[in-house]
């Protein structure tokens, strides 16, 4: 799935100055403990 | 190190997922349940009271010094921790004061913010954010949630909304969307979208996982649908790169889901 949508990517910004060069488009890798780690982040290292 | 905790709690439209965080990231139990997401408001704080309180429970057991509670939702979350709009998927979720609910019944401090916010939080700091000063974070799931970090702090803007991403406009009169509005980005790039897809492309699959496989036995149908949705997401995508600058963008979502252990079947069984 990211390879397509990385060349997608590379297409649309390649007339528009290419700006989508350099973006690294990757796979978020806590899966489903994201959530839960952010929100507990929340209390354990409070920032706004 | 390592004597101190937190609850983290992630309320999805259709998975509440909870878990004891020890300082330093580690998760050291985390469960699952159905979201009591249309049994209304008290249904709902119920449940989240409940989880949170066996979990605390826990934490004292192991003798942990909990620092609070925090709590992503879906939704728009003010700087209060009010859900002040909730998605067409928690009905009556809207306008619920859920920092304060939650303060009173658990008597711990608790903090509150929308759902992507919390998963670009936990990215950045033990995930694929951890080198990044300036992202972008998607969601990918029944609808698509999105955070942007400008120099390693999420950017809430002046209400604490900011990051709607997936209700960007893609096109003009395009498909309705729950927030009222035509051609938002999440009408074609959650995964609600795709299964809209392979609907319509009549592909034999009827689960994503069906149609990646049906894919790499080159499939064509599957083929077209798979082109199609990346080519959806990328649009998007193409946007955010122009109004954001950004070094990376981290994609999320449902199909990264990991084996689970259901929370407690008194709060229901997945
Ligand atoms: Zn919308």
């Amino acid at each position: 799935m990211f390879e397509p949508i990385r060349g997608y990517v590379k297409k649309f910004s390649l007339s528009a100055y290419n700006r989508g060069a350099g973006v690294a488009i990757r796979k978020a890798v806590l899966g489903n403990a994201a959530g839960v780690i952010g929100a507990a982040k929340l209390l354990l290292d409070p920032q706004k | 190190m390592g004597k101190r905790c937190a609850i983290g709690m992630d309320i999805g439209g259709t998975q509440l997922k909870a878990g004891i965080v020890r300082d330093d990231g580690k998760v050291l139990y985390q469960c699952t349940a159905p979201t009591l997401a249309i049994s209304g408001r008290e249904a709902l704080l119920g449940q989240i009271g409940a989880i949170a309180n066996d979990l605390k429970g826990t934490a004292d057991e192991w003798d942990f010094e909990l620092a609070g509670t925090g709590i992503g939702t879906a939704g728009f979350v003010d700087l209060n921790g009010t859900v002040a709009e909730a998605t067409g998927n928690l009905p009556g979720w809207s306008g619920t004061r859920l920092k304060e609910e939650m303060e009173s019944r658990l008597q711990v401090p608790v903090r509150v913010d929308n759902d992507a916010n919390a998963m670009a939080a936990g990215e950045m700091w033990l995930g694929a954010g951890k080198d990044a000063e300036h992202f972008i974070m998607i969601t990918l799931g029944t609808g698509v949630g999105g955070s942007i970090v400008h120099d390693r702090r999420i950017y809430r803007g002046r209400e604490g909304f900011a990051g709607a991403l997936g209700h960007q406009r893609v096109v003009i009169e395009g498909e309705a969307c729950t927030c009222g509005q035509r051609g938002c980005w999440e009408q074609y790039a959650s995964v609600t979208a795709l299964r809209r897809l392979m609907v319509t492309k009549g592909v034999q699959a009827s689960t994503a996982e069906e149609l990646f496989e049906d894919l790499r036995n080159g499939d064509p149908a599957a083929m077209s649908v798979v082109d199609e949705y990346a080519r959806n997401i990328a649009v998007g995508l193409a946007n955010l790169i122009h109004v954001f600058n950004p070094s990376s963008i981290i994609v999320g979502g449902e199909r990264l889901r990991l084996r689970e252990t259901p929370c407690s079947s008194r709060f229901g069984d997945t």
